[in-house]
């Protein structure tokens, strides 16, 4: 059997799982630009579908999984045809057939029938040269959320494989530009990690940017302008209530969630100009963190919660520095270049993410907090609004395709690129979420 | 009540107070015979679409005779034009105001103090181009840098609002030059005038 060229016959799969997956409201387009050299192959075999009277939904759960694994980068799925058997119970496993293919990796898989309104999904992931099960599970799905199911397998298979908890059930806010570019709706939306399942969560004919989830997964904070100027609103996902936090005289923007969920940072105009303030979500206290006539913004938190890193010109152009977040003299972090901000930092904390300008070009950079080493990591002209994945594997942010903004990822090394078109018009501001209880 | 109208009821209420002073007697004699003439220069500019106007039948023949009245202003509104222009162009990274700018500055800063009503929203803008929250604050820093000027000329800081919108209402889309310098003002709105 001939072997077609792994990329080619990968991406002609993702496209076919894309018109064989059930209509969503969004076309979703990943298109993997760059994959990374140490992938690892890994065989997913289809599941059986063993649902009597019952025809498959558009959901092909193996085809998810398949998609998920390539998409994070570390691994490598081995074309269909190629296979020389189809085993879904692992009594009908050859495994020579899978060593010859040289890979390691099989994922076998079946799909049961079990009480009204669920399916019983039975998954094993085997190593070929062992012949030992490295994961196995039975998961009852609801029909209604055959994705999840998936999802939850993908990060099994990533987290027993990698060591690294996958973030397949995660999921990612944005903001969405559509209609009459004079008069347009601006939208701010959730959807899965993958694109899939977009929801509105807000939307007016006035501007929403610089989303922020909270620690939890439960809200959102985010800047809107439908008062005619900008104030900050936090919303509970689940309810939908909307709470407006801060509306002083000036500027209200860059909300940013402590990692306690406690307190918000933002960026407010009040005094006069833009200084970085903590408000006390509890005592609903405000403290005011800089002080000076520069503009001050964009903070975000370290994850130990002890400091905040934010955007400041105080030394002619943007730049990065941290404070402690109990006051005090800020410590500049970027040297290089005269344009740096817009910092996310790792779920490490060792690394931080953040907008650089070389030569005009706005573009995806990467620190090293302990060396201070920069690496410029995307090719763009106009990059913007990088944000880590809650593993720290891939950060997402937003970019340029001829006149339409969309959402792109770069692993931190730069070695994996991928852009996610997942909605007509313009989108941009994305915010990854955190893990979900 | 717009600025016609407000012009016309000041001619009135002149033209009242001018007839009673110089036509006293004349008024007195004419209110002893005939009461019903004792407004004569209300009735000639009632407006003809005015329901409620009233109209005086005097049966009386005695002619009414009276001076003309020179329009009187108590604002120079008519001296002062609106300005010109409403937008305020940068320069990429600046919030300076260009000299060439000055005199339009100016034109508003003396609409503004010739009309204490007026009241202006002083919209700062910013280019596509760098992170959308630093973007705010330098559309803020470009208004506050108009707001500064129309204050030393001497605007009531009650007449002006400052907003800035950031990089968020660009009216030119090209990602170059060409778009992002018509996107780097200021807009001066009038939400009064």
């Amino acid at each position: 059997m001939n072997r077609l060229p792994t990329r080619l016959v990968t991406t002609l799969l993702l496209w076919a799982a894309c018109i064989f997956m059930a209509p969503a409201q969004a076309t979703l387009t990943i298109k993997i630009t760059q994959g990374s050299k140490a992938a690892l192959p890994i065989a997913v075999v289809p599941f059986s579908w063993e649902i009597p009277g019952v025809s498959r939904t558009g959901v092909n759960i193996s085809e998810i999984i398949e998609n998920d694994l390539h998409t994070s980068g570390a691994f490598a799925p081995v074309e269909h045809n190629a296979f020389l058997s189809l085993p879904h119970a692992i009594e009908d496993v050859q495994y020579e057939d899978w060593r010859i293919l040289g890979t390691s990796n099989l994922v076998i898989g079946r799909i049961m029938a079990a009480e009204e309104g669920f399916v019983e999904i039975r998954f094993r992931l085997l190593d070929t040269i062992s012949q030992k099960q490295l994961a196995g599970k039975s998961l009852i799905a609801p029909t209604s959320n055959l994705r999840r199911a998936a999802h939850e397998i993908s990060n099994i298979i990533y987290e027993q494989l990698t060591g690294q908890k996958g973030a397949f059930t995660t999921r990612i806010a944005y903001v969405a530009v559509e209609g009459n570019r004079r008069n347009p709706t601006y939208k701010l939306l959730v959807a899965d990690a993958d694109g899939h399942d977009p929801q509105t969560i807000f939307k007016y004919h006035e501007p929403v940017l610089s989303p922020d989830w909270s620690p939890d997964g439960r809200k959102l904070a985010y800047v809107s302008m439908e008062q005619n100027r900008s104030e900050i609103f936090v919303q509970d996902l689940r309810t939908g209530e909307r709470e407006k936090i801060s509306a002083f005289k000036g500027i209200n923007g860059a909300p940013a969630w402590s990692p306690n969920g406690k307190e918000l940072a933002m960026a407010l105009s009040r005094s006069g100009n833009l200084e970085i303030y903590i408000f006390d979500l509890e005592s609903r206290g405000l403290r005011r963190l800089t002080q000076n006539l520069a503009i001050d913004t964009e903070p975000v938190w370290t994850p130990d919660g002890k400091s905040i890193i934010f955007t400041s010109d105080r030394s002619g152009g943007p730049q990065l520095y941290r404070v402690d977040r109990r006051g005090g003299p800020a410590e500049r972090l970027t040297f290089e270049g005269r344009y740096n901000a817009l910092a996310d930092i790792s779920p490490d904390g060792k690394k931080m993410a953040f907008i650089h300008r070389e030569k005009g070009r706005y573009q995806v950079a990467v620190m090293d907090l302990a060396t201070r080493n920069m690496l410029v990591l995307t090719e763009g002209r106009l990059d913007e609004s990088p944000s880590f994945s809650p593993n720290g594997s891939m950060i997402i942010y937003a970019t340029q395709e001829g006149n339409k903004g969309i959402l792109a990822a770069v692993s931190p090394d730069g070695e994996i690129k991928e852009t996610l078109t997942i909605q007509k018009g313009s989108v941009r501001e994305p915010d990854w979420s955190p893990f979900f209880q | 009540m717009n600025l016609i109208q407000k012009i016309c009821t000041l001619l009135i209420v002149l033209a009242l107070v001018n007839g009673c002073s110089s036509n006293k007697k004349k008024n007195a004699q004419l209110m002893e015979e005939t009461p019903a003439a004792s407004n004569p220069v209300a009735a000639p500019v009632t407006s003809p679409a005015d329901s409620g106007a009233e109209t005086f039948s005097t049966g009386d023949e005695t002619a009414i005779s009276g001076s003309n009245l020179e329009a009187e202003a108590t604002q120079p509104t008519e001296t002062v034009p609106f300005p010109s222009s409403n937008t305020i162009y940068f320069e990429f990274d600046s919030s300076q105001i260009n000299d060439s700018f000055s005199s339009l500055v100016e034109e508003h800063a003396a609409y503004l103090n010739a009309h204490p009503n007026a009241h202006v929203s002083i919209e700062g803008h910013a280019d596509e181009r760098g992170t959308r929250e630093y973007n705010m604050g330098l559309g803020e820093r470009r208004a506050n840098a108009v707001f500064r000027m129309l204050s030393l000329q001497g605007v009531p800081d009650a007449q002006m609002t400052v907003v800035s919108y950031g990089e968020e209402k660009p009216v030119a889309f090209g990602h170059n030059e060409t778009s992002w310098r018509l996107n780097r003002r200021v807009e001066i709105v009038y939400t009064r005038r």
